[in-house]
């Protein structure tokens, strides 16, 4: 069984309406795939568990498009360390791969540290796939992205293969 | 298994006293919930019961048990934790607290309102909303705002609770034993 929590911004800096799209697409393909349980965690400054791991998350980008666009400085760090907490408090024995999926505008520069929070899910045997859905350029996370090699711009026409390879 | 969660409030303004909920609102709901989870406990013995406490955080003080000593010892540290209201932080810390449980799952939010701090009731209440969680919630009237009201109604609306409205104690006795002895509405 591969364990995966989704991490989603929802800000006025992130692309809201593409996330959406992403993760409806994420869904769709998600669900022709056997053994997989999805968690969802939306965030800003603070990190909101939605779903917890199960295989009922159809309605995950429903959710998503409901929550109204929330306050803040993004904080990806906090929603990471809710993922992990969730991947461990509910790990079990048909537990195989522990993925998490952060997806954010990395536009404003948090106040915890994601560094660290990527080192945390690392240690917790977690692989942690970045997705970066700004509205617009940035340059404070280059530093922290070149040590992530696995973070990718989301666009449009690049989903089947973000997709691809969170499911390797 | 019923598996019951007391989110409760732990926020400066349960300092003061109002009607017979006295000397503190706080000291009130720390009595009357001795008594209520004593008496629901020795009629069922399949209810689990645990606490989160939140002012402007929120933490658990009380995993699940039906361990009596247990709760009325961690009832009876129950103090002002500090200033500002964020029930929706307690709400979710209440769903994380019944994550691995089986059975049906309720959360009884006892608060006297003012909620002006971290996550919005309502959007922690579609977190306990996918996890089956019924939310149901003790008002103690006297400083609640007409918001509190429409975060307090959203949530217990969406998550098939109820909102109770108290001003006595022996109002919240009653309230707290009836929520606390039904699942709530289908």
């Amino acid at each position: 069984m591969i364990d995966l929590v989704i991490v989603a911004e929802k800000s006025k800096y992130s692309r809201n309406e593409l996330i959406h799209y992403f993760l409806n697409q994420l869904v769709d393909t998600l669900y022709k795939t056997p053994f997989i349980r999805v968690g969802f965690i939306v965030y800003c400054k603070y990190a909101v568990p939605l779903i917890d791991l199960s295989t009922e998350y159809r309605n995950l980008g429903k959710i998503y498009a409901h929550i109204p666009i929330l306050r803040g400085v993004p904080e990806p760090a906090k929603a990471l360390y809710e993922a992990v907490e969730m991947l461990s408090d509910l790990e079990d024995q048909v537990t195989l791969k522990k993925k998490i999926v952060l997806v954010a505008s990395f536009i404003k520069e948090p106040s915890i540290s994601l560094e660290d929070a990527l080192e945390y899910a690392s240690m917790n045997d977690t692989r942690v796939l970045i997705i970066r859905a700004p509205q617009k350029k940035t340059h404070w996370i280059l530093a922290e992205y070149e040590k992530t090699p696995e973070g990718i711009y989301l666009r449009k026409n690049n989903i089947p293969d973000i997709i691809n390879e969170l499911l390797k | 298994m019923l598996n019951i969660v007391y989110v409760i409030d732990t926020s400066l303004s349960m300092r003061r006293g109002v009607s017979d909920l006295v000397p503190t609102k706080l000291e009130a709901v720390k009595e009357t919930l001795t008594i209520v989870t004593s008496k629901i406990l020795s009629n069922n013995e399949k209810i689990k019961i645990g606490g989160v406490v939140f002012y402007g955080y929120a933490y658990p003080i009380l995993p699940l048990t039906n361990d009596n000593i247990k709760i009325i010892k961690t009832l009876s540290r129950l103090r002002i934790l500090g200033e500002g209201s964020a029930p929706g932080d307690g709400l979710i810390e209440a769903v994380k607290l019944m994550r691995r449980s089986a059975g049906e799952k309720k959360a009884i939010i006892i608060t006297d309102g003012g909620f002006n701090k971290g996550i919005p009731l309502n959007i922690a209440a579609l977190y306990a909303w996918n996890s089956r969680v019924i939310v149901d919630i003790v008002a103690i009237s006297g400083r609640l705002k007409d918001v509190d009201h429409y975060y307090m109604d959203k949530t217990t609306r969406m998550c098939s609770g109820k909102k109770v409205l108290v001003n006595k104690k022996s109002e919240l006795i009653k309230t707290l034993l009836e929520l606390s002895s039904h699942l709530g509405n289908p």
